[in-house]
């Protein structure tokens, strides 16, 4: 009976068992290294402001810092494989709400929670549109989104001459105790690094998980019981609402906004740096929407205003360079060189999200799949 | 008399058997097993045996006793009327019909653009159809494709679509959170509904026949563990009717085998099979019931010995030497 | 009269501009999947070079322009070339024209002796010559008539390439399969500069249409693309008949609302995003078929 109930009752299903973490002899010279890099870091992010001065004023720093957001808002949305060129019309209705709050008298504490919330409808629009293109069809509704809000909501609204409708609007103001430029680049550095910091946990979470999923196959991904569509919305809504909050703080620190600032062209730069600091990279994008946002003002006044327009070749350059042997952007480059650092060996090639959008996701793309071909080959 | 010895081994081997045979059957109407007797078997106690009872289910299939289908509780679980869809001039589907039940392996058959993956397609929600009516469990199915697979439609795909970047651990995860959310209950063993979703995923894993390493990224896979990986990856969602795009593809002899087994043993244990293939021998040896395509119509549908012998059939796979 | 004339007349130019840029963007989608966001870019590029030899170097004009479209066809292949050919998949050469984009973009500001001006005059010979129109006070401007003839021909050329030439079914094939359009014998180093030169020589000339009708600048040119994407989308990026319509529609509907409804003052400026919903709209009404498509397409 003993032998009968044995065969019959649930057997044990034999695991591996993990292997015992043993320690590597490199381990020690990485945790050094990991440690001495991170407060270097930190040291010079907190000292920032004046460690540039010889460069140029804070104010160039700042706006490096916000254009580090809008990057961020864009490559944010690598991680469902698509990419925005809205962000600067986002940016723009982030100005116009922390206006009309601050006209109205809130607190700052109040305003960033309410331009956070204004975001989401914006967002849930461009989501919408997100549901049913894909790839470029989706960056080109984007676009001309941004054109539409552009001409139509900020010319109007934000007036001819510029500032806001018109004599009876005050400027924006930062909030009290950050007025000054070095102060300033503190809320502000604090609140990327914020943003950063969600990202980078939202990512590291079954959420990225399930983002991963759906970007390497949308259609297994929704077959298993998942909807595509849920996650697509989030990740727009996420990429709007640092956006927006990115044009509430753009408006504290210019004052005063001419009304064509916000041209769809910018949004295609702005796309220029997340490629440059890789696409779907929390941190390439921050750093590489700093440099590059900075880099500008700072050749400005160090070069006293021979220089303009050279940015927008420079990064041109960049982002060439970017895409022909560089995909992965500043992200990879920077994931590269720290492995070497560390003594690790040779890092795994890092699929960036770039490569896997296929522009042919329009009507070629519906009829070649309607007609039952696998387009998962390439050639 | 010791109680040891009323379980001879021979009444030991019969009872395996019996065990084997009977599956997750529950209640037998009178006079089911023909001696006039019924038989109850409580489903708790059943589901205690499910690992031995799969594990002799592998043993005797081992070619020395055939095993008998079981065929309890056979009911429609899919009902597909007049399904049709054009792209522009292409009749990619025209009128398609085709029933599909539980504990049975039904095939979809046809020359290649026949529309068999366009069917398949159109089975989960990823196309829509000009007209049709399509019913699974008593459901009207027209709902986003997430939502047909909560409610029970497993599907693997021509070309396996893993999650590359992801360990096939996380792959396998993915059907276990579908399975919970939409509170769906494992067909072909119960027991693992009760089970956390790492422990499901190795069971399903170890059921299907992948030995490899569950924390490997699945893209690094070779090509027959795409296919095991993706099949086990629809068993985690805990599906009642699994689709099958041309799954024997690709395999070689032996582990064209090992998967005939496994089709025949999830099918005993009550799981619907809807199948594509184009191995002729694999198509008529396995399923229960086949449905033939070409241009997007059906040509032919019943079982193996029928179609085998169907002029159109013949006509149109192998052509007619004039 | 004179109203409804001057519209047409406006309308019909802006169309041109807008049917010029929008064909060369979907000749390249066409032919190799990629949208060609510098499309515009090219174009200055190619204006700046001739203005440069027209008006600073006394060169005369047909030959300076011929220079420039010359200058717009080799970048066009010098581009297949090192950067189409390295990188293969269409999406990252999407990403490769947007980056050219921004570097043309600022290459105008860059070359020194070109100024730190935004917009500069550059005419053509035909400038100040006019054929009036019998019966209204308005008169077409021969720079206007060139651009129309050239549109007309550029089209019905492009059309009859795709069409009825090997070399068009060849663009065609290498589109929608590069491998098996390399199993048939098509070379696709032969297509693919064929067709990015042809793309970016159409760009310098329609620069070199436009320019005498409007100031040489790169940033008007940049509004201009960011239309055109609006008028391929009208399209599906596949049809030029359709493109070519939807770039006349828009601008008729912009310049109309201009000029009989001036309150409304950002109604003119909403269209291509208006247009882009009822596209979509329609594009849904037809049955959310085609667009579930891409989500078996996209993997």
């Amino acid at each position: 009976m003993s032998t009968m109930l044995e065969d019959l009752a649930p057997g044990k299903v034999s695991r591996p068992r993990p292997p015992k973490p043993t320690v590597q002899p490199g381990d020690r010279r990485r945790t050094a290294t990991r440690t001495i890099g991170v407060t270097l870091l930190i040291a010079f992010v907190l000292t920032m402001p004046y460690d540039m001065k010889w460069a140029g004023s804070s104010f160039a720093l700042d706006y490096g810092v916000i254009i580090g957001m809008a990057v961020l808002s864009m490559s944010v949305l690598g991680w469902i494989g698509e990419f925005t060129l809205a962000t600067v019309a986002q940016m723009g209705f982030g100005l116009v709400v922390v206006n009309l709050l601050q006209d109205a008298g809130l607190p700052f504490a109040l305003i960033l929670p309410v331009v956070i919330l204004s975001s989401i409808p914006i967002s849930v629009l461009l989501g919408v549109f997100a549901l049913r293109l894909k790839g470029v069809d989706f960056a080109i509704a984007t676009l001309a989104f941004g054109y539409t809000a552009q001409k139509t909501f900020f010319q109007t609204y934000l007036g001819v001459q510029g500032g806001f409708g018109g004599t009876s609007s005050k400027a924006i103001s930062r909030p009290v105790g950050f007025t000054g430029s070095e102060s300033f680049y503190y809320l502000i550095m604090g609140s990327l690094l914020l943003m950063a910091l969600i990202c980078w946990a939202v990512n590291r979470s079954w959420i990225g998980t399930s983002l991963t999923a759906l970007r390497e196959s949308e259609a297994a991904f929704s077959v298993l019981g998942h909807s595509p569509g849920a996650y697509k919305i989030f990740t727009i809504c996420l990429s709007g609402a640092i956006a927006t909050v990115a044009g509430a703080y753009f408006g504290m620190l210019q004052g005063l906004v001419p009304s064509n600032y916000f041209q769809p062209a910018l949004a295609i730069l702005y796309f220029g740096f997340a490629v440059a600091g890789g696409m779907g990279s929390v941190a390439g994008a921050c750093v590489a929407g700093i440099f590059f946002g900075a880099l500008p003002k700072y050749f400005d006044s160090l070069s006293e205003g021979h220089f303009v327009g050279y940015d927008q070749f420079f990064i041109g350059i960049v982002a060439l360079i970017v895409v022909l042997w560089i995909p992965g952007g500043m992200a990879d480059v920077g994931r590269r060189l720290w492995r070497r650092v560390e003594g690790g060996g040779p890092a795994p090639p890092m699929v960036s999200p770039l490569e896997e959008i296929d522009v042919r996701d329009g009507v070629e793309g519906a009829i070649a799949a309607a007609a039952g071909l696998d387009t998962g080959v390439e050639a | 008399m010791n109680r040891r010895e009323i379980f001879s081994p021979d009444a030991k081997r019969r009872a395996a058997r019996f065990m084997a045979d009977r599956g997750t059957a529950v209640r037998r109407p009178n006079g089911g097993n023909g001696h006039g007797r019924t038989l109850v078997l409580d489903p708790k106690k059943l589901a205690r045996f499910e690992p031995a009872r799969q594990r002799l289910a592998g043993q005797l299939t081992d070619g020395a006793l055939p095993v008998r289908r079981a065929r309890i509780g056979q009911r429609e679980i899919l009902q597909v009327a007049d399904l049709t869809i054009h792209f522009g001039g292409v009749h990619a589907l025209e009128g398609v019909d085709l029933v599909a039940r539980t504990a049975e392996i039904a095939g979809v058959i046809g020359p290649n653009g026949a529309g068999k993956t366009t069917f398949f397609n159109c089975l989960s929600g990823l196309l829509t159809p000009d007209r049709g009516v399509i019913t699974f469990d008593g459901h009207k199915l027209d709902g986003s494709p997430a939502s047909r697979g909560r409610l029970g439609l497993g599907r693997t795909f021509q070309t396996p679509r893993l999650f590359g970047s992801l360990s096939v651990m996380e792959n396998l995860k993915f059907g276990c959170r579908t399975a919970d959310s939409a509170r769906r209950e494992y067909v072909f063993d119960p027991s693992l509904r009760r089970l956390s979703h790492e422990e499901r995923g190795v069971r399903i894993a170890h059921m299907v026949g992948f030995r490899g390493d569950l924390g490997a990224p699945a893209g690094s896979l070779p090509f027959g563990d795409l296919r095991t990986v993706e099949l086990a990856r629809a068993l985690c969602g805990a599906p009642s009717l699994l689709m099958l795009d041309e799954p024997a593809s690709g395999l070689d002899v032996a582990q064209a085998e090992d998967f005939v087994d496994l089709l025949r043993s999830l099918s005993d244990l009550g799981l619907a099979i809807l199948l594509i293939e184009h191995d002729m021998s694999l198509v008529m040896g396995i399923c229960d019931h086949i449905t033939v395509l070409d241009f997007g119509q059906v040509l032919a549908a019943g079982p193996p010995s029928e179609i085998q012998r169907n002029e159109a059939v013949i006509e149109a796979y192998l052509g007619r030497s004039d | 009269m004179t109203k409804l004339i001057q519209t047409l007349i406006i309308g019909l130019e802006y169309g041109c501009v807008y049917a010029l840029i929008a064909m060369g963007m979907v000749l390249v989608y066409r032919a190799t999947g990629v949208l060609n966001i510098a499309h515009g870019g090219v174009g200055v590029l190619a204006g700046f070079v001739a203005w440069d030899l027209n008006t600073l170097r006394g060169w005369p004009y047909f030959p300076a322009i011929g220079v420039g479209i010359g200058v717009a066809i080799v970048s066009g292949l010098l581009f297949e070339r090192f950067v189409a050919r390295k990188v293969v998949k269409p999406f990252l050469v999407t990403v490769a024209t947007l980056a050219l984009f921004l570097l043309l973009q600022g290459l105008v500001f860059v070359v020194p002796w070109w100024g730190n001006t935004w917009g500069q005059v550059f005419n053509s010979p035909f400038a100040n010559k006019q054929v009036a129109i019998p019966g209204a006070n308005y008169a077409v401007s021969w720079d206007q008539l060139v651009l129309f003839g050239n549109v007309i021909a550029f089209f019905v050329g492009l059309y009859w390439v795709l069409r009825r030439t090997r070399v068009g079914l060849a663009m065609r094939a290498v589109s929608d399969d590069p491998t098996a359009a390399r199993l048939m014998g098509i070379r696709q180093k032969v297509v693919a500069p064929v067709v990015w030169g042809l793309a970016f020589g159409l760009s310098g000339l329609t620069t070199m249409l436009l320019a005498p009708i409007l100031l040489l600048d790169n940033t008007s040119l940049t509004a201009f693309t960011l239309k055109a994407l609006t008028v391929t989308f009208v399209g599906g990026l596949v049809s030029l008949p359709l493109t070519v319509a939807g770039a006349m529609t828009l601008a008729l509907l912009e310049v109309s609302t201009q000029l009989y409804l001036p309150s409304a003052r950002g109604l003119s400026d909403a269209w291509p995003f208006l247009i882009l919903v009822v596209v979509l709209v329609a594009r849904f009404a037809r049955g959310t078929k085609a667009l579930e498509d891409t989500a078996v397409a996209a993997v």
